[in-house]
């Protein structure tokens, strides 16, 4: 049985934790203060509630990000299809891990973040979502946007990259490799 | 004789000037210096003309040490200067000093004008013609501080004389105000510029309908820069305004923070979903209801 405990951001099987999505990726470095880290998150934290909130309930609130946002939904229509999921925890069985990709439609995943730093690790992450939502049956499809606001309109970058699944089953491996060797050293 | 004589003529009038005194200790220019004594002017308030003994002492190839004393005199003097023309200056420019007009209107959500403020392109463009008329200018220095995080922005109000006096006014960005992070900066860097501006320049900024302002200040006796600066109309701060927003927020019944906690919606979110529907308790629990049997639904 699949659980998520909201507060520890912790996802488990069995009583088993699992690694996320994002535990997996190799670590980035920032260079830049703890207290401007911290402000980054608490935005990024506000931001993707503002969006779930426009989902949940279609209105912008007259919010400059969100109709930027709606305005962004609105012009891709065609592209992006129709909406499957948002916000939805995500289990792979067959793999052993879990996530929560921000918004998926029928052609496309996207996620939501401030700029775009690395295509190469945005692709690993969205790769994590991919298969999430392919063996859930959610969708199946090879557009992985990241979307970010620019101060005045949403821009989008696609991202996909057809090596990036192996990789990242490659990452899931290694996260349980390391677990193992981990429990090893502190049990010996 | 003669010679001894002028001198201690010359020494008692510069009694306390301990910087001539060496000068004149230093003896070899003394007749020369005493010669040109027309040019210079010694009483009680240090009336010298630097600009003359240095002209002597390098027409009398003095040693250099006592050159180096007279150009240091010669800065000190030009700088004591330099201040009386500053104030002087600061003086005539704060009685000339219009009350800035707050033009700019906030508006809330409900379309209402929360209050008015003068931005700094205001105020600048009020004043500018004063600057040139009295010798004065200045200059911005910004800068991020860290502990904690925000904004301290340095006006160095500067004479054409080259005194110059700093004013710094700073501001933390607020973390929890409704702004994305770049508005937030962008906030504090504004607000910290108008008022250590306003502060430099003992600057006043007067509601709109000054009208009654001047009336009421015709009668009052005229007031110091310090004291103008202290009336300096409230503006409610990020602070404040954060305040206000989370103590209303607080102020929600049980059930609709659990609603919001259910959904995920932070407190932005939370302060937006209420604004939209007018913090009216009923409605807002309603549409919470909604959003999460939709949910519900959806997962079924």
């Amino acid at each position: 049985m699949f659980e998520y405990n909201d507060e520890r951001h912790e996802y488990k099987f069995d009583g088993v934790i699992l690694p996320s999505v994002t535990q997996v990726l190799p670590k980035v470095d920032f260079h830049c203060s703890a207290e401007v880290l911290e402000a980054a998150r608490v935005e990024g934290v506000d931001n993707h509630s503002k969006i779930k909130m426009y989902l949940d309930t279609g209105e912008n609130f007259d919010d400059a990000y969100i109709v930027a946002f709606q305005k962004f939904i609105f012009n891709n229509t065609d592209t992006l299809g129709r909406l499957k999921s948002y916000e939805q925890n995500l289990y792979s069985v067959k793999h052993k891990f879990a996530g929560c990709p921000d918004i998926v439609f029928e052609n496309a995943i996207i996620d939501v973040k401030r700029n775009i730093y690395d295509a190469r690790q945005h692709a690993l992450q969205l790769a994590g979502y991919s298969i999430l939502c392919s063996e859930n049956q959610i969708a199946k499809n090879k557009i992985w946007l990241i979307a970010y606001h620019d101060g005045i309109d949403f821009k989008f970058k696609n991202v996909y990259n057809e090596y990036a699944e192996t990789i990242f089953l490659e990452l899931v491996r290694k996260w349980y490799i390391d677990k193992n060797v981990e429990t090893y050293f502190n049990n010996f | 004789m003669k010679e001894k004589s002028e001198k201690r003529k010359y020494t008692k009038k510069t009694n306390n000037k301990s910087d001539l005194k060496k000068i004149i200790r230093s003896g070899e220019t003394l007749p020369e210096v005493i010669k040109e004594k027309k040019e210079i002017e010694l009483n009680g308030s240090l009336n010298v003309n630097p600009q003359a003994l240095i002209r002597i002492a390098l027409e009398k190839n003095v040693a250099i040490d006592v050159l180096e004393k007279l150009l240091s005199m010669r800065e000190r003097l030009q700088s004591e200067q330099a201040e009386i023309e500053f104030r002087e200056s600061m003086s005539g420019f704060q009685s000339a000093c219009p009350v800035i007009t707050k033009q700019k209107e906030v508006y809330g959500k409900d379309g209402k004008v929360r209050y008015r403020y003068a931005p700094l392109d205001d105020i600048v463009k009020q004043i500018r013609p004063l600057f040139e008329q009295y010798g004065l200018s200045y200059d911005i220095d910004t800068q991020i501080t860290t502990n904690p995080p925000g904004i301290s922005v340095t006006v160095q109000v500067c004479h054409k004389l080259g005194h110059s006096k700093k004013t710094t006014f700073q501001v933390p960005v607020d973390k929890d105000s409704y702004m994305s992070e770049p508005q937030k900066w962008a906030s504090a860097q504004t607000f910290a510029k108008r008022y250590a501006f306003c502060n430099g320049f003992g600057i006043l900024t007067g509601d709109d309908d000054d009208d009654t302002v001047i009336l009421v200040k015709a009668s009052e006796p005229p007031r110091s820069p310090q004291e103008r600066t202290a009336d300096i109309p409230d503006i409610p701060t990020e602070e404040e305004r954060r305040a206000n927003a989370l103590a209303k927020l607080q102020a929600l019944p049980e059930n609709i923070k659990e609603g919001f906690k259910i959904l995920g919606y932070t407190a932005q979110a939370a302060w937006m979903f209420s604004e939209k529907f007018a913090w009216g308790h009923g409605r807002i629990m309603k549409e919470i209801n909604i959003i999460i049997d939709m949910k519900a639904a959806k997962n079924v």
